[in-house]
């Protein structure tokens, strides 16, 4: 489904990936790990086009992507970063953010669906009338996953998602997140959590990505 | 009512050197502010004088094209200004921003037709000044929105890029830093709308008493001033934010790294 064909990706003049080829399928769930400044993070948003692409190629489903079909591209993607975004408003209106954006408009899930969600995530239904700003930032990072969740998009692009959560919440996240057999995982993290987990593992070091 | 008292150049000029007393608590506080001072009221100096002798040949002459080339100059120097001070590139940004500053101040000297008939407004003795009146709050305001939007969408990329990757179109991405940016630039606005005439006198109406006319007549020029630099302000603010934000991004929604300095 995703293919990289000899990425490169350069900041500065510094090769940060270096001619990386790499690939998953549908409902494949991949974990890379490696050390902290390896790339991770650029690696993820390279996927998204958020970084120039030097040279090589990303294709999905057989195409190759470029500046014509990147915004029909990045639907199939929800990506969550380290740290949850700041926000003013209403936990109740961080979740529902995204709905009101044009494209997911008439994705807006129903009440009971919500708070189903939250509970799996051992939140009470009152979390909603919070203020997102009082929040501590393991539930905002809670909150932004469940976000994610509910935008259904085909695949899960990870940074480093569990690093603020204590044991039991990162469990829930992780089983939450790998749960569905048809979604389409890729993870950064050194969480040892993640290791355990039936995923297909990489290493990144030194600008270049290695199958365990 | 009489003409304004006139004052006499020498007299000035003695009242000029009363800055030797800021100058002496500079010395005695160790402040290294005395060479500053003296460029900064040097160049108040001459700018004053050489606009006061444009001004004079511009108002002896108040031919309604060169009123209007003028004010196009004022425009002009403004946006070098706000570009500069707002650490980004004019090369890029000036295509935009030029006719956002253009647009604005169009509609705003349209909208005094409302007060003054045609045939006051065109005059240089209104037009210039209070079109130099405007410009000069376009220039403080937008250099605060400018500032704000452009270092806040470098600072907090990831958060962009959260929206984007949360399904949004650009312009819903970058709408939170455009609605900070424009709340910051708008905000000193309001409050100067709701002090003005408890702390101090407005310069324009202070003028106009000067020079001769009644508080009756300064108040309702001061009002309106006060409402036509408002309106330059908040159009000036949207659409430079607007269109600049059009050509700041790359295909790919990326912002473009060379339209900073």
């Amino acid at each position: 489904m995703l293919e990289l064909k000899k990425l490169t990706v350069k900041k500065d003049a510094k090769t940060i990936l270096n001619k990386i080829d790499f690939s998953c399928n549908e409902g494949e769930k991949v974990l890379i790990y490696g050390p902290s400044g390896s790339g991770k993070s650029t690696f993820l948003h390279s996927l998204l086009f958020f970084e120039p692409i030097y040279s090589g190629s990303i294709q999905f489903n057989g195409k190759k992507i470029g500046e014509h079909n990147i915004k029909d591209y990045r639907k199939n993607f929800v990506f969550i970063g380290q740290k949850a975004p700041n926000f003013q408003g209403k936990a109740e209106d961080f979740i529902c953010l995204p709905f009101t954006f044009k494209n997911n408009k008439f994705s807006k899930p129903e009440q009971v669906v919500v708070e189903k969600i939250l509970h799996e995530f051992n939140f009470s239904d009152n979390v909603l009338e919070n203020n997102y700003e009082n929040l501590s930032g393991g539930e905002q990072q809670r909150l932004c996953i469940i976000q994610a969740l509910l935008l259904n998009k085909k695949i899960f692009l990870l940074d480093e998602i569990t690093s603020n959560l204590d044991a039991e919440n990162t469990h829930i996240v992780i089983d939450k997140i790998l749960q569905d057999p048809k979604r389409t995982v890729i993870s950064v993290s050194h969480d040892a959590h993640w290791r355990n987990k039936d995923m297909k593992q990489y290493i990144l070091a030194a600008g270049e990505l290695k199958n365990e | 009512m009489n003409e304004t008292f006139n004052i006499a150049i020498p007299n000035l000029i003695i009242f000029v050197t009363l800055l030797i007393i800021p100058i002496l608590i500079f010395r005695w506080l160790k402040l290294p502010l005395v060479k500053k001072l003296l460029i900064a009221a040097g160049r108040m100096i001459l700018q004053l004088s050489l606009v006061a002798l444009y001004l004079e040949y511009i108002f002896k002459l108040d031919y309604l094209l060169v009123n209007f080339a003028w004010i196009i100059v004022m425009i002009l120097a403004a946006n070098i200004t706000i570009l500069s001070q707002s650490g980004l590139r004019f090369s890029k940004l000036f295509w935009v921003t030029f006719p956002s500053y253009i647009i604005t101040t169009a509609t705003v000297i349209a909208a005094f037709l409302i007060v003054f008939p045609a045939n006051v407004i065109s005059h240089s003795r209104y037009l210039i000044p209070l079109g130099g009146m405007l410009l000069g709050n376009l220039l403080r305001s937008n250099i605060v929105g400018m500032e704000r939007f452009y270092s806040s969408l470098r600072e907090r990329r990831s958060e962009y890029v959260q929206y984007l990757s949360l399904g949004a179109t650009r312009t819903e991405a970058v709408m939170p830093f455009l609605r900070q940016a424009y709340k910051a630039s708008i905000a000193p606005q309001i409050g100067g709308l709701a002090t003005i005439g408890l702390v101090s006198l407005p310069g324009m109406m202070t003028g106009q008493i000067l020079g001769g006319s009644s508080p009756a007549v300064a108040i309702k020029y001061q009002i309106m001033i006060m409402i036509a630099i408002f309106l330059t302000v908040n159009l000036s603010v949207l659409l430079s934010l607007l269109l600049s934000s059009a050509h700041a991004f790359d295909n790919f929604d990326r912002l473009k790294e060379d339209i900073y300095k």
